[in-house]
C-alpha cells in the first residue's frame, strides 16, 4: 500500500464535510438522506483504512455493519418521506410543523 | 420535463463557510498527527474475505492466529443485532406503507381505479367480499 | 508508487466532484444520480485497502439497494408538470 494514510483522512473529511453542507443548505428531504449517506460513506472510508493501517479486520467488520445500519435507515427514511408527501403534498422539511412546541 | 442539470447556488454563504470552516480544522488536526509513513497491512497468503466470516460467525478456532490478521474480535452478538434491527427496519416500513382509514389499515398496494363507475371494485386477494359498502374509500386517491 | 497515487487523486476527483454535484444540483433526480457515482467510486477506495469484500457489498447494498429505493422515493414524490417548472420552488430546494 503507498497511498499515504493521510489522503485517505483528508478525502473522507471532505465527503463528511460536502454532506454537512447538503444537509445545511437543502430543504428537500430526500437531499437530506442522500447527504447522510455520503457522511456515513465517509466514516466507511476512515474505517477501512484504518482497518488496513493497524493491520486488524475489525475495521471491516464493523463498515459491513454500518452498511447495513444505512440500509435500514434509508428504508425508514423513505417510508417518512412517503408519508409526509401523502400527508403535506411535498418534502419540504420546513412544512410540517405541527410537532413544534 | 426534460431539463439540463442547474446548479443550485445562492443562499448558502455561511452554510458553505461552515463546512470549510470544519474540513479546515480537521484536516489540520490530520496532517498534525504523525502517522506512521507504512501501513501494517495485511499478510500474504490469508484470504480477508474468510476472516471477516470467521469473525462474524466468533469461528475463533478457525481463525489465523499465528497470522498478524488474527487479532479480530468476534462480531457474533452484534450480528444478531444488526439482523434484529433490519427485521425492525422493514416491519417499520410496512407500517409506514400503510394508510389507515377509519381505524382500518388499508394495503399499501391497492388497486382501485379513479373512475367513479359503480364497477370498480379494488384488487382483494381472497376473491373480494361482496358486502362492498365502502370499499372505495381505499387506495391511491388524491 | 506513483501509478496508485495518480489513480487515487483521479478518483478523490470525481469523487468529491460528484458528491458536490449532489449538494449542488437543483433537481433532486440529477442528484440521485450523482449519488450513484459518488457511491461507486468509494468502492474503489474499498478495493485499494485491500477489503474487495467491502466493495463488493458496497456496490450490492448501495448502488443496488439504497439507490433504488432513493430512486423510487423521487419519482413518487415529483410534482407535475403543470406546477414544477419555476412556480413552486419550494420542491426544487
Amino acid at each position: 500500500m503507498n497511498v499515504p494514510i493521510e489522503y485517505f483522512v483528508l478525502l473522507s473529511m471532505a465527503l463528511f464535510s460536502i454532506g454537512l453542507f447538503g444537509i445545511l443548505t437543502r430543504r428537500n428531504a430526500l437531499m437530506f438522506l442522500m447527504s447522510v449517506e455520503i457522511m456515513v460513506n465517509a466514516a466507511n472510508i476512515n474505517l477501512i483504512a484504518f482497518a488496513l493501517y493497524h493491520g486488524n479486520l475489525t475495521g471491516q467488520v464493523f463498515a459491513l455493519f454500518v452498511m447495513a445500519l444505512a440500509a435500514a435507515e434509508v428504508a425508514i427514511g423513505l417510508g417518512i418521506i412517503l408519508v409526509l408527501y401523502r400527508n403535506f403534498r411535498d418534502v419540504d422539511v420546513t412544512v410540517p410543523t405541527t410537532m413544534r412546541w | 420535463m426534460t431539463n439540463g442539470p442547474q446548479l443550485r447556488l445562492g443562499e448558502s454563504l455561511l452554510p458553505g463557510i461552515l463546512a470549510v470552516a470544519l474540513f479546515g480544522v480537521m484536516a489540520m488536526i490530520a496532517l498534525n498527527t504523525g502517522f506512521a509513513d507504512e501501513m501494517v497491512g495485511f499478510p500474504e497468503g490469508i484470504s480477508v474475505t474468510s476472516e471477516i466470516g470467521y469473525a462474524l460467525f466468533d469461528f475463533t478456532a478457525l481463525q489465523s492466529t499465528e497470522g498478524s490478521i488474527g487479532n479480530t474480535e468476534p462480531f457474533l452478538v452484534s450480528f444478531l443485532l444488526v439482523a434484529v434491527v433490519l427485521d425492525a427496519a422493514l416491519d417499520a416500513a410496512l407500517v409506514l406503507a400503510k394508510r389507515e382509514t377509519e381505524g382500518k389499515p388499508i394495503a399499501a398496494l391497492s388497486s382501485v381505479s379513479t373512475g367513479d363507475s359503480a364497477s370498480t371494485q379494488p384488487a382483494a386477494t381472497d376473491g373480494g367480499a361482496e358486502d362492498g359498502s365502502s370499499r372505495s374509500s381505499g387506495g391511491e386517491q388524491r | 508508487m506513483t501509478y496508485e497515487l495518480i489513480a487515487f487523486a483521479l478518483f478523490a476527483f470525481v469523487t468529491l466532484a460528484s458528491a458536490l454535484g449532489v449538494v449542488l444540483l437543483a433537481d433532486p433526480w440529477h442528484s440521485a444520480l450523482m449519488l450513484g457515482v459518488t457511491l461507486v467510486s468509494v468502492a474503489v477506495y474499498y478495493v485499494m485497502l485491500a477489503a474487495e469484500f467491502v466493495a463488493m457489498m458496497q456496490i450490492l447494498v448501495y448502488v443496488g439497494g439504497v439507490l433504488i429505493l432513493i430512486t423510487f422515493a423521487v419519482m413518487l414524490t415529483q410534482r407535475d408538470d403543470a406546477d414544477v417548472d419555476e412556480t413552486d420552488e419550494v420542491v426544487q430546494t
